[in-house]
């Protein structure tokens, strides 16, 4: 290895064990320029070290834990949305009128639920931090603290990112899936899948909210504003 | 050992490495943690396509820069400047230290992203330069020169020279 080789090879992995050999024969420049590239990888290193998030390894855990508890039940369940949404468009297009936009969302919106089941039975509190936090990766404010939530997550549901929320109200779980700058709607009320499902443009894209029953929609709605989430200038992520 | 231990094995042997693997992808911690999760889902209800354990790190790494690309990269505009991000450390020894370790992270993220993630595959994957060529399935000659670059580029940012000289002896 001449010097030119030896300084491309410090500048491709000066890690490899050959190089200490080569900067023997090849003398004292070589030995000091091993010595500086090693001290500036040292550097290299600790800088893409960053800390990982407190407790990130059990939450990736638990996240699998309930991932493995719906399994069966969300590959039965998948099957069963697939179709239902299928029907619920050709129900649309059997009645004549265009499959728009506000449809196709609710019904890959119906579908979603069958993804996360689990979602519907979280009973505790999502920390107000933590709801503003994950408003904030949406490219939302909003008031935690007035959003009493009990289960938050960012989904991909077909092309877009929703961010996948639950209240639970006096008859059961409202599922609300807030697409902030995506998905133009009407406002529109329709039953599929044996659920209620409410499509209302929101924060220039729309929220879809789902249900057994329709009757908590306009609470949930109110709870939502009351929050005052808006749109930050700088979009989202 | 089940299945599920194997595979929570598996996640705790590389969550840390999964993460900061996904955070210079993203340079965003909360996208971060939701690849990384993605990844780990889809790992698991894949896992039979892994038949060789010695292939489970690229693997996941492969899977952490597709679910990158696919749940963001699309949706965000590139933004190769992270001066503004300051990523709290504590265990830095001293004030000295992390300002240039800050140092070499803004520049780390300044650097163009074909450059950066081969660099990345190398040292926070230990991938050899041929394992990575597989992984993003260029040559492994253009590996070389791609980390050659980086770290070209990461010298000049931090003594603040013109980078016109880094293909000198690439």
């Amino acid at each position: 290895m001449n010097f030119i080789e030896f300084r491309r090879a410090l500048m491709v992995d000066p890690s490899e064990a050959r190089l200490d050999d080569a900067s023997a024969e090849l003398g004292h420049e070589a030995q000091a320029a091993l010595r500086d590239a090693r001290a500036f990888e040292r550097e290299l290193a600790a800088a893409l070290a960053v800390p990982v998030p407190e407790e990130f390894e059990q939450r990736l855990l638990a996240r699998l834990a309930q991932e493995r508890a719906v399994a069966r039940p969300r590959q039965w369940l998948g099957w069963a949305a697939a179709i239902a949404a299928s029907v619920a468009l050709a129900a649309v297009l059997w009645r004549g009128a265009a499959p728009d936009a506000t449809h196709l969302l609710m019904a890959d919106a119906t579908a979603h639920l069958s993804h996360e089941p689990f979602a519907l039975t979280r009973t505790e509190r999502v920390p107000a931090p933590l709801i503003e936090r994950t408003f904030a990766t949406a490219g939302l404010a909003i008031d935690g603290q007035r959003l009493p939530l009990n289960y938050l997550s960012r989904c991909p549901v077909e092309s877009r990112i929703a961010l996948h929320m639950v209240v639970r109200q006096d008859a059961g779980p409202v599922t609300a899936l807030l697409f902030p700058r995506d998905a133009k709607v009407e406002r529109m009320d329709a039953r599929m899948d044996g659920m209620a499902v409410r499509a209302v443009p929101y924060l220039d894209g729309a929220l879809v909210l789902l249900a057994e029953s329709s009757r908590d929609f306009d609470a949930v709605e109110t709870e939502l504003h009351n929050a005052r989430p808006r749109l930050l200038a700088a979009g989202g992520r | 050992m089940s299945d599920a231990a194997a595979f929570d094995a598996f996640v705790r042997r590389y969550a840390s490495d999964a993460y900061r693997f996904a955070f210079w992808l993203a340079k965003d911690e909360a996208v971060a943690q939701d690849v990384v999760q993605e990844a780990y889902l889809r790992a698991w209800r894949s896992r039979t396509d892994l038949r060789d354990e010695k292939a489970a790190k690229a693997w996941l790494f492969t899977i952490i820069r597709r679910e990158h690309a696919r749940l963001f990269e699309r949706k965000v505009p590139p933004i190769d400047d992270i001066q503004d991000v300051v990523i709290e450390d504590d265990d830095s020894p001293s004030a000295h230290a992390m300002t240039e370790v800050q140092e070499m992270r803004d520049a780390i993220g300044r650097i163009e992203a074909k450059y950066r993630e081969p660099l990345l595959l190398q040292l926070i994957g230990g991938f050899s330069c041929e394992e990575i060529a597989e992984q993003l399935g260029i040559t492994a000659q253009a590996v070389m020169t791609q980390v050659f670059r980086a770290r070209a580029k990461l010298k000049a940012l931090l003594r603040a020279e013109p980078m016109g000289n880094v293909h000198e002896l690439y």
